[in-house]
């Protein structure tokens, strides 16, 4: 029974159907119009928690079906290199589990920055100091811009400085 | 200097079957691209204008090491299949104003140039895959399919190198190396085609037919993706 299930769990089918899933909730959520523009304003889990399900089914649907694909992955590499070791050499063994392994760690990133972050719009002008909610702050010291030769900015760049404490740092 | 994409196109239609017909068509279509550049002072890559004229040139580019391989050296309908796809969009270039803008400042960077050049590069082996997908179901040989496969590996890689640039430019650009628009998901979702149609090829044979018409609905899928978001849908990448 649990061979059964791993089996199941390590198969090239269930991969082809959860791929197959994934892009098809990907594209429905695509077609959400303005009611998921808020999502870029807040962590994933944040916007999750908050977003009515009639707006956000899309999505939890892709992340369960993801969370299967990563399972799917990691058993597939398993059993690839299992099924391969010892019949060839490091490299052919290990090559074709690197973009198994870029996807992975894709997830795991993705992973990581929907559970917290802060994204906010602000005004700053010189002098002005912005303070971070976890302590810290930085002071604009300048703000320069680059214009074209009928007044267009072509370029902006600011001087920060990195405040510590209440205290000038560098 | 639009002569050169007409010369381009011209070539590619009427000349195609030739391989020197092909390159020279190719290299028109890459002299207008040249002095599209040398007039902006960059790469051309921001709008369609210049992102159609880069997509037919990347399709002639392409498709010229495939033209040297014994499978296609012969094959006339390869050489105007793909002649054919790089003179429509070249042509289709000329529906749009060819801008003279100069960039804004969150494409000054690098990475932006290599995600949209590496993008276009994987979009014209999508296409090449497309083409010799159709060839095989039009009676080819099966040597066709291996063909489609290599075309749509490289592609898969140059995609994946686009979409890893891609985050870093908008890290730069916006602060974030993720957006939630359609031109993300729609990235995703060509992404995630071409892992399916990589894995469905490790079934083994008995579903030829279904890998090349997989191959084709994958360009399908790119079209919308280049295209279909880019003017039908808001979102970050909007023309």
């Amino acid at each position: 029974m649990m061979k059964r299930i791993y089996e199941a769990f390590a198969s090239l089918s269930l991969g082809l159907w959860l791929m197959g899933g994934v892009m098809v909730l990907l594209a429905a959520g695509s077609f959400g119009g303005e009611d998921a523009a808020s999502l870029n304003e807040m962590p994933l889990f944040a916007w999750l928690g908050a977003a009515p399900v009639s707006v956000s089914w899309w999505l939890w649907g892709t992340l369960v079906l993801l969370a299967l694909l990563v399972l799917n992955t990691l058993l597939c590499s398993v059993e690839a290199i299992r099924k391969r070791y010892g019949k060839s050499g490091l490299i052919s063994l290990l090559a074709p589990q690197l973009m198994h392994a870029g996807f992975l760690l894709i997830v795991l990133a993705h992973l990581l920055s929907a559970k917290g972050g802060a994204k906010q719009g602000m005004q700053l002008y010189e002098g002005s100091d912005l303070r971070f909610s976890g302590g810290g702050s930085v002071v604009v010291e300048a703000i320069e811009v680059e214009t074209g030769p009928r007044g267009m900015p072509l370029d902006y760049r600011a001087r920060v400085r990195v405040a510590e404490g209440g205290r000038p740092g560098w | 200097m639009k002569w050169l994409l007409v010369l381009s196109a011209g070539l590619y239609l009427f000349g195609a079957f030739r391989r020197p017909f092909f390159a020279a068509g190719f290299a028109a279509g890459a002299a207008y691209l040249a002095v599209r550049g040398v007039e902006l002072g960059r790469l051309p890559l921001v709008g369609p204008h210049d992102t159609l004229v880069f997509f037919s040139v990347s399709i002639g580019l392409m498709a010229l090491p495939f033209l040297l391989s014994p499978a296609l050296r012969e094959s006339a309908p390869f050489s105007w299949g793909t002649g054919g796809a790089a003179a429509l969009f070249g042509l289709a270039a000329l529906l749009f104003p060819a801008h003279a803008m100069p960039l804004p400042p969150i494409l000054r960077t690098l990475w932006f140039e290599l995600h949209v050049a590496l993008a276009f590069f994987a979009y014209a082996l999508f296409a090449l895959g497309a083409v010799l997908g159709g060839l095989f179901l039009a009676g080819g040989e099966r040597r066709l399919l291996d063909l489609q496969y290599r075309a749509a590996l490289v592609g898969y890689t140059f995609f994946s190198g686009s979409m890893v640039s891609g985050g870093i430019w908008g890290y730069f650009a916006w602060g974030t190396y993720w957006l939630w628009t359609p031109k993300e998901l729609w990235t995703s979702i060509l992404w995630i085609y071409y892992s399916f149609w990589l894995h469905l090829r490790l079934r083994g044979t008995g579903g030829d037919r279904t890998l090349a018409w997989s191959g084709i609905i994958g360009f399908g899928v790119m079209l919308f993706t280049y295209l279909g978001v880019s003017i039908l849908m808001k979102s970050s990448h909007s023309f």
